[in-house]
């Protein structure tokens, strides 16, 4: 009996560490769409770079989810115009919804103005982006850790109740 | 059809053209039919076009990002890979009566460019022994085409050439390199007005012949003037309906005592018709 306590101890926790990765993924994505973002309007600024140079850029140099669901933009890049059909049918693997959504939108809009007005339309993308991150930290500041601190709780309640 | 031309259309205009032959020349206009222009004729196509057709190649034509080629828009055109250049005209936005952009664009003049390969013989005496030089033609009757193929049988007969290409139509570049040849003695400056290129370009580049498509304007022809004045050949373009209209233009008669040939080419019955040419007309 001590030993399936044991197990489930262990298994209880190791949920609570999955929960806590799954808040931590999605504040991460969060971070590496603001420093997207800013990369944008650094290069639109500096040398009007074409986006999706920008795009293969970023991808070249960062190794994250964002990065390989920004391939897949890449691709449909080179199989011929970007619609925003196309680009809602993009996902990333941790990235909440509603943080899909800014990315998406700012994919959907980036190319289609001046560079004034592109940059303001960018500035806005880059203040939800903001937004949203500081929810997703505070989410895994607070809810990530509770269940990972909970679901361990539980375990130790449990091995205790089976010893 | 050249593959950079197909990449830029949408299917409904590649479609109606696709059968039509060598396209020199596309319009495309909002709700109106698109006309296309052949070497020999214009076909006015039943393909009504619409605003989706001219973002969609517009979109193409800057790599999805128009902020890219906002400097090239303001100029009234955007360059393309294969030296397509695409004309284009909207509603402008000013600020202190300085245009800032084009918005709402509207109409679009899709020009392949053609490299024929081939010089006309009446051109030949010309290069094989080359003075200053002006191409003279009206619209679309094929000096760029000429000029390119000029510039290309100078280079190799052994001329340094510079080739001061605003609108980079004459070497398609991409990334710095050019797309179209232009002889291997060829230096080519890019999306710089001739003005800003001329003094550095004489002093740092010390070429035989400066070529340079369609002058216009007094500046510039100030500026082929010294540059004749400092050893360099000239060849050049101009827009004219007749060899006369350069002589009688205050301006450009400027240019006749520099100039020793002159070739005026016709878009009848083919574009690149040579319909005259001058030599030597002081004497």
């Amino acid at each position: 009996m001590l030993i399936l306590g044991g197990i489930i101890c262990i298994a209880s926790a190791f949920i609570g560490i999955c929960i806590k990765k799954i808040y931590r993924y999605k504040m991460l994505f969060c971070i590496d769409t603001e420093s997207f973002i800013e990369y944008i309007i650094r290069e639109i600024q500096s040398s009007k770079t074409p986006f999706i140079k920008i795009v293969e850029d970023y991808i070249l140099n960062n190794k994250n989810d964002l990065s390989n669901g920004l391939k897949m933009y890449i691709d449909m890049s080179k199989s011929g115009v970007i619609t925003s059909e196309k680009i809602s049918k993009l996902s990333w693997k941790t990235a909440d919804k509603k943080d899909e959504i800014i990315v998406k939108n700012l994919l959907s809009s980036v190319g289609k103005y001046d560079s004034k007005t592109q940059i303001e339309s960018i500035r806005k993308s880059l203040d939800l982006c903001r937004k949203r991150l500081d929810l997703q930290t505070k989410k895994y500041n607070k809810e990530g850790v509770m269940a990972f601190n909970l679901s361990v709780l539980i375990g130790l309640v449990v091995l205790i109740i089976f010893a | 059809m050249k593959l950079e031309l197909r990449k830029l259309l949408p299917i409904g205009i590649y479609n109606s053209i696709n059968r039509l032959g060598e396209v020199t020349e596309l319009r495309v206009r909002v709700n109106k039919k698109l006309v296309v222009l052949l070497r020999s004729r214009r076909i006015v196509t039943s393909y009504i076009c619409d605003k989706s057709d001219v973002d969609y190649i517009l979109a193409v034509a800057s790599g999805h990002s128009l902020y890219a080629v906002e400097e090239s828009i303001k100029l009234g055109y955007v360059a393309c890979e294969g030296g397509i250049r695409i004309g284009v005209v909207g509603e402008a936005v000013t600020e202190n009566g300085k245009l800032l952009t084009l918005k709402n664009i509207s109409s679009l003049v899709i020009r392949v460019p053609c490299e024929s390969g081939r010089v006309p013989a009446e051109i030949t005496p010309i290069i094989s022994n080359f003075t200053n030089t002006l191409i003279v033609s009206p619209p679309y009757g094929g000096k760029t085409t000429l000029l390119r193929e000029m510039v290309k049988r100078l280079s190799n007969s052994g001329n340094d050439m510079l080739v001061i290409d605003e609108r980079n139509e004459l070497s398609a570049s991409v990334s710095g390199s050019s797309s179209l040849n232009l002889g291997d003695n060829t230096d080519v400056i890019i999306g710089v007005s001739k003005v800003a290129c001329y003094e550095s370009a004489v002093r740092t580049m010390s070429p035989r012949i400066i070529a340079t498509d369609e002058i216009f304007g007094k500046v510039e022809v100030d500026c082929i003037i010294d540059a004749v004045r400092c050893g360099i050949s000239v060849l050049a373009s101009v827009h004219a309906g007749s060899i006369e209209a350069i002589f009688s233009d205050d301006n450009y008669s400027r240019l006749v005592p520099i100039i020793d040939n002159y070739i005026l080419l016709s878009a009848m019955p083919v574009v690149g018709t040579i319909a005259d040419i001058r030599r030597n007309c002081l004497c």
